[in-house]
């Protein structure tokens, strides 16, 4: 490379110019100022005001990116709204310029010739599309070093970013033109190593948003729910037999069946049972019933207990009802082997200001239906429930999510 | 494709409910059943019962 050593109009202080007859402009690095590096004496073309501050790659060091040795000859510190980063221009004399942009990680800036097709959010070229990400104004903060065209602190370009994957096409509108350059992340410590500069602490793996897993999420809760629903399949319960039919009298009266055989085939069983009135509805009364399973061979009992109820009236918001008329309840975990179903029920009638019909009969039938061998309904959907939270809890807080960066 | 570890988290939080559902079909349990209720395994005392 062809260096020239020059002296700052200014101060005094040596200037170096790196890329001679390339660079438009050079900050003292002493004083910061900017000279005008067309000319042999180094016009002075403004005074410097900014504080200095010493680049992190000192100017003029030299460091191997994918194969190419890069120089650093010019050093920005950049921001928008606020937020601040840093740039350095890099030259090699056979490859021209680029960047490397120091947002806390690294990124290398390569100037793109050919200008990208822009259509409304995003930017083509060839057949890759770039998606919009951000648009924003930044302006120089500080200047030091040669630059390709006249810098100066507090000049702003329009810049807008377009994503491609990891890379970013940033476009840059000043007074100088349009610029495209294609930022490729840096591993970390490629920079450091290549510049010699200390070795930052990596950052921490990019973590994708857990509300972005929702979709990966969904597949493996359905997977779930196919294997819940196969599970439900293969324990598929008997078809519902009949096992007693009971005529109850309304009137508090015990009536009592046993039925069975009733041959429970399993290590542990599942059993429901359901009791169903027949030949005309509950009409304000009720029908206590009480099942007990008594294994034949043990004496062992399983009780539990139903109530079929059915209410009805008006009042002032007009005719209601309620009840459950047709009560089924469920045993777990029953011992294999052959039992009877005892059968106790008693009916009531609520008295209430209501007066029944008078032809309502005065005893209630009843039919017993018992199956076995199922799974539980309730069990399967809280099952599948739980398999769905996530999924669905992530998704409604990726829709609540408002998009970030996304500042078009 | 289970690549992330949440993903990977919650791939055996299906698989824990999975497993306990095919647990408790083939035990005949459930944890919404309305019985036995207080005395089951007990020895019937009293009432008629087929002989």
């Amino acid at each position: 490379m062809s260096v020239t050593a020059l002296v700052c109009p200014k101060c005094g202080a040596p200037v170096r110019v790196t890329a001679a007859g390339r660079s438009i402009s050079v900050v003292c690095g002493n004083c910061a100022s900017t000279l005008d590096a067309a000319t042999p004496e180094l016009r002075l073309l403004a005074e410097g005001a900014a504080a200095l501050s010493v680049p992190e790659i000192p100017l003029g060091t030299r460091g191997t990116l994918a194969g190419v040795e890069w120089e650093a000859i010019g050093y920005l510190e950049r921001s928008a709204d606020g937020d601040g980063w840093r740039e350095y221009l890099l030259f090699n004399p056979w490859e021209g310029y680029a960047w490397l942009v120091d947002s806390g990680s690294f990124a290398f800036g390569a100037a793109i010739l050919a200008e990208p097709e822009t259509i409304e959010r995003t930017a083509r070229i060839g057949n890759q599309l770039w998606q919009g990400k951000r648009r924003y104004d930044a302006q120089v903060d500080l200047a030091l070093g040669e630059f390709y065209w006249r810098v100066a602190v507090g000049e702003t370009v329009a810049v807008a970013e377009y994503m491609l994957g990891s890379e970013t096409l940033s476009m840059e509108r000043g007074s100088e033109g349009v610029s495209w350059t294609l930022l490729t992340p840096q591993d970390p410590g490629v920079v450091e190593t290549a510049f010699g500069i200390a070795p930052r602490m990596p950052a921490d793996p990019p973590v994708p948003g857990l509300t972005s897993l929702w979709p990966q999420m969904l597949v493996v809760a359905t997977i779930a729910f196919l294997a819940l629903t196969l599970v439900d399949a293969v324990f598929q319960s008997s078809d519902p037999v009949e096992v007693a039919q009971l005529e109850v009298p309304i009137n508090g009266t015990v009536v009592s069946q046993s039925a069975g055989p009733i041959d429970l085939p399993r290590g542990r069983n599942y059993v429901v049972i359901r009791a169903v009135p027949v030949e005309g509805q509950l009409d304000n009364e009720w029908l206590d019933l009480d099942y007990t399973l008594v294994n034949r061979r043990s004496q062992a009992s399983y009780p539990v207990s139903a109530v079929a109820e059915r209410y009805r009236g008006v009042d002032a918001d007009g005719p209601w009802t309620e009840g459950v008329e047709r009560p089924q309840v469920s045993m777990a975990a029953v011992p294999g082997g052959r039992y009877d179903l005892i059968v106790e029920a008693t009916g009531q009638r609520w008295q209430s200001q209501y007066r029944p019909d008078t032809d309502q009969p005065d005893r209630k039938r009843l039919v017993v239906m018992l199956e076995t061998g199922g799974t539980d309904a309730s069990f399967y959907w809280l099952a599948a429930l739980l398999l769905f939270l996530w999924p669905i809890i992530l998704l409604i807080m990726n829709g609540d999510k408002p998009e970030q960066e996304d500042e078009w | 494709m289970v690549r992330h570890r949440a993903v990977r988290l919650f791939a055996g939080w299906c698989a824990i409910f999975v497993l306990a559902y095919w647990i408790s079909a083939y035990f005949g349990w459930s944890p919404f059943a309305d019985g036995p209720q207080s005395g089951g395994g007990g020895v019937y005392a009293g009432g008629p019962r087929h002989k």
